[in-house]
């Protein structure tokens, strides 16, 4: 890898295939949609789980998989990933 | 309207069975999501930051009551109830599943709809004037090309890979409203000796590098028109660069060789092209022109109600004012519905609303209605005597703002709240200046005024275009908004100047603020509008009162 | 494996990289380099039917003068959106009047096929394993298009 990483801590992320939800891969080495079940990857593992990551995008389990960073807690830094954990749905005051 | 024929019908539903089997390939995983991906955005399907994002072409920007009741059923039925009509006439819906797509594009071809070429690095969805064939000022209507043009580029075999996406705008009268000097190709109707032809623009655009279309042809008469963009198609393909997304674009080729010498290239494959197979026929012309004709219940002279017309409300007439204009035919108005109604997101309806601008649509406005570039919808043909009984059921709908051209009526992308790319969020922006700016007297003071907003430097809120552009950037983690000025979309079309360092998103509307009080205190008169004052006075005075106190402060 | 359009009676080219073999064999294609280099010596044979390899980033410049010699133009996609072989096979049929085979080689899928035959391709050198999709692609056309173009 030749671009140097930020950060200490990281979350792996992607999109389900079929109906394109956004997915955490979980300490249990599956995707789900609960960001609080993600694993928390240290900078040294990083390799190890994107070998793993690798395989399930294989295997269509995962669509587009990335990692980003977060604290030792597991909480998100970037307001992109913020945003992209919460849902927007800005019309849902409106929609029944 | 047009009406699909029955080549039409087979070639758009082959298409849905095409793309359904290519999604059991990608499921099944016999196609990389690599592979994948350009085949998806050839049907409108993108992946966003939360979901999928199908896009759904509105040629021209001409629906049918019945096609937007079948849009309101489909983001209800596949998608969380609302839609959200984009600055190409389009409209996007920001949640669907894969596994549904074939199905909702089944429901969009029984309304003869469909994604074809909404995205990915082809011809895409041809815009025009939404204003076409409707009013006076016009030399001629520019849909029966804009429907000629689209089957033409609709599965074009020799420019579905071009180096990136191709986009065209039509008009069809001296005052632009369909942005063509910032199209990859702007056609613009023009009659000589009592014949008619297009002016042809190559080049415009906006993202990270704006430019202004220039002039390639100056006449090139109408049944010649396929044969002459063919030419410019292919010379884009064979020499547009590849090496580099970011200067893919035709205007970057344009810009490398000069106008000149693109010209030059472009005229060598026109003339060495059989010209004869591209040539449109009278019957086909005549054919095509048929569908657009108005309506025929137009022509029956209905007198005006007086008492109607003069009703007292002042909501009422402020909603007149500002939201209708006049139809070529006597006795009837264009009515414009805002979708940016105080603080909510621009150009987005819910599936409630579409329907009940099917059911005004059916009733008031023989079964039409448009989608504007500025991302609102138009009911084309309403008998002034109506407009009353059209008025109060848009206002129970939250549909009747009355802010058409005015600051509040802002043109937005979807910023980080839904785009993948996006640096910043822009719906939050628009947001509070709608908020902001909600007293209907302050805004009609202010008088014309066009706020565009984008996310990030692809600029598809069409900041660089803005009189007022905001551009959302990242710094260090944070939402910052970079603000330009005098930048316009029309036939005098210009890209707006940035004006100093960027605000925080708790600035902004403090400096819209005093970008408005010192044009306020600059013009002339009422008249003056915000972009003729900036013309005259130029960028400093609004520096000045920018970024003066900042610089003592510091 | 390939896929020929047109019946080519057994008319397959080998790829040659060096002279020696050139000499030897009757059915021959070379790529671009080959043909820069050996040129004169390609020109002067007889009883040969020659085929040219040149890549989607590579234009016919080089080989426009002698297109009568060739039984074979194979354009080989470095990536399947690399658009410019639609644009050359065009050419090839509309502007050259070239009548020979025109293959389609490299990342290419299935789901482009009809679009590389409107273009003027009638040869398609394709993954084995895609071969199903191949025809079925083909097979399954509709045959309505919008635009008159090559086919």
């Amino acid at each position: 890898m030749t671009k140097k990483i930020r950060g200490n801590y990281f979350i792996f992320t992607g999109n389900n295939l079929e109906n394109g939800n956004v997915i955490y891969f979980s300490k249990k080495k599956k995707w789900t949609k609960n960001i609080n079940q993600a694993v928390i990857v240290k900078k040294d593992e990083l390799q190890e789980y994107e070998k793993l990551v690798g395989i399930d995008e294989k295997d269509c389990k995962v669509l587009n998989p990335y990692f980003f960073e977060s604290n030792v807690n597991g909480e998100i830094i970037s307001l992109r990933e913020k945003i992209r954990s919460k849902g927007t749905n800005l019309l849902s005051k409106m929609v029944n | 309207m047009y009406k699909y024929d029955v080549k039409d019908k087979i070639i758009i539903s082959h298409r849905v069975k095409q793309f359904r089997e290519q999604i059991q390939r990608r499921l099944k995983g016999h196609l990389t999501e690599e592979e994948f991906k350009p085949l998806r955005l050839m049907n409108g399907l993108y992946l966003q930051l939360h979901a999928y994002m199908l896009r759904i072409a509105i040629p021209y920007g001409e629906l049918s009551s019945v096609q937007i009741a079948r849009l309101a059923k489909i983001a209800r039925k596949y998608d969380r109830g609302y839609g959200h009509f984009t600055t190409r006439q389009n409209i996007q819906l920001n949640w669907p599943k894969l596994v549904d797509i074939p199905k909702i594009l089944d429901e969009l071809s029984e309304v003869e709809m469909h994604a074809i070429q909404t995205s990915g690095n082809c011809i895409r969805n041809i815009t025009a004037d939404h204003l076409a064939g409707l009013i006076k000022d016009e030399i001629a209507d520019p849909r029966p090309w804009c429907e000629i043009l689209r089957k033409w580029s609709t599965f074009h075999p020799e420019f579905s890979f071009l180096p990136r996406k191709f986009k065209i705008a039509i008009t069809g009268s001296q005052h632009d409203r369909a942005a063509i000097k910032v199209h990859d190709i702007g056609l613009r109707i023009l009659k000589k000796n009592s014949k008619i032809g297009f002016e042809v623009f190559v080049g415009g655009g906006q993202g990270r590098s704006p430019h202004i279309a220039k002039l390639i042809n100056s006449f090139v008469k109408k049944d010649e028109i396929l044969s002459y963009l063919e030419a410019i198609l292919r010379v884009y393909n064979e020499f547009g660069r590849r090496d580099n997304i970011y200067k893919a674009r035709i205007k970057i080729l344009v810009n490398d060789l000069g106008i000149e010498k693109f010209k030059k290239l472009v005229d060598k494959e026109w003339m060495n092209m059989e010209k004869k197979k591209f040539l449109i026929s009278h019957k086909e012309e005549k054919k095509i022109k048929h569908y657009f004709k108005l309506p025929e219940g137009l022509n029956k002279k209905k007198g005006l109600d007086l008492k109607k017309i003069n009703n007292g409300d002042i909501n009422f007439k402020r909603w007149v004012t500002q939201n209708t204009l006049e139809h070529k035919v006597e006795n009837f108005s264009i009515v414009v519905i805002s979708l940016k109604p105080v603080g909510l997101p621009p150009g987005d309806m819910t599936s409630e609303q579409m329907e009940k601008v099917s059911q005004i649509s059916n009733k008031y406005s023989f079964n039409e209605i448009r989608v504007t570039h500025e991302q609102n919808l138009i009911l084309p043909h309403v008998h002034k005597n109506d407009l009353f009984d059209v008025w109060k059921l848009l206002d129970r709908a939250n549909l009747s703002t009355p802010n058409i051209g005015l600051i509040s009526d802002t043109i937005c992308c979807p910023g980080m709240d839904y785009c993948g790319l996006a640096t910043a969020r822009s719906i939050p922006i628009s947001k509070k200046i709608t908020e902001h700016f909600k007293k209907y007297e302050q805004q009609g003071s202010i008088g014309d005024l066009k706020i565009k907003i984008s996310g990030c430097i692809n600029a598809c809120g069409h900041h660089h275009v803005g009189n007022i552009g905001i551009l959302g950037l990242d710094r260090n983690g944070e939402e910052y908004y970079q603000i330009t000025l005098g930048g316009s979309a029309t036939e005098k079309s210009s890209i707006g100047k940035i004006v100093g360092p960027s605000f925080s998103s708790e600035e902004i509307i403090q400096a819209i603020d005093k970008i408005i009080n010192v044009y306020l205190l600059k013009r002339k008169s009422k008249k003056e509008t915000f972009l003729q004052t900036f013309n005259k006075i130029g960028l400093e005075p609004f520096k000045k009162k920018l970024y003066d106190n900042k610089s003592k402060k510091n | 494996m390939i896929i020929n359009l047109k019946k080519t009676e057994g008319l397959e080219f080998k790829k040659i990289e060096c002279s020696k073999e050139f000499k030897k064999e009757k059915n021959i294609s070379v790529d671009l380099n080959f043909w820069k280099v050996n040129k004169n010596e390609i020109l002067k044979s007889n009883n040969k039917n020659i085929g040219i390899i040149i890549n989607s980033d590579q234009s016919l410049n080089d080989i426009i003068e002698h297109l009568k010699l060739f039984k074979m133009i194979c354009i080989n996609f470095l990536t399947f959106k690399d658009g410019r072989p639609f644009t050359l096979a065009r050419k090839l049929r509309e502007l050259y009047n070239f009548n020979e085979l025109i293959r389609a080689s490299g990342h290419i899928l299935p789901d482009q096929s009809i679009f590389l035959i409107r273009s003027g391709f009638d040869s398609f050198e394709i993954k084995d394993e895609q071969t199903k999709y191949w025809e079925e692609f083909i097979k399954n056309d509709v045959g309505l298009y919008y635009q008159k173009v090559y086919t």
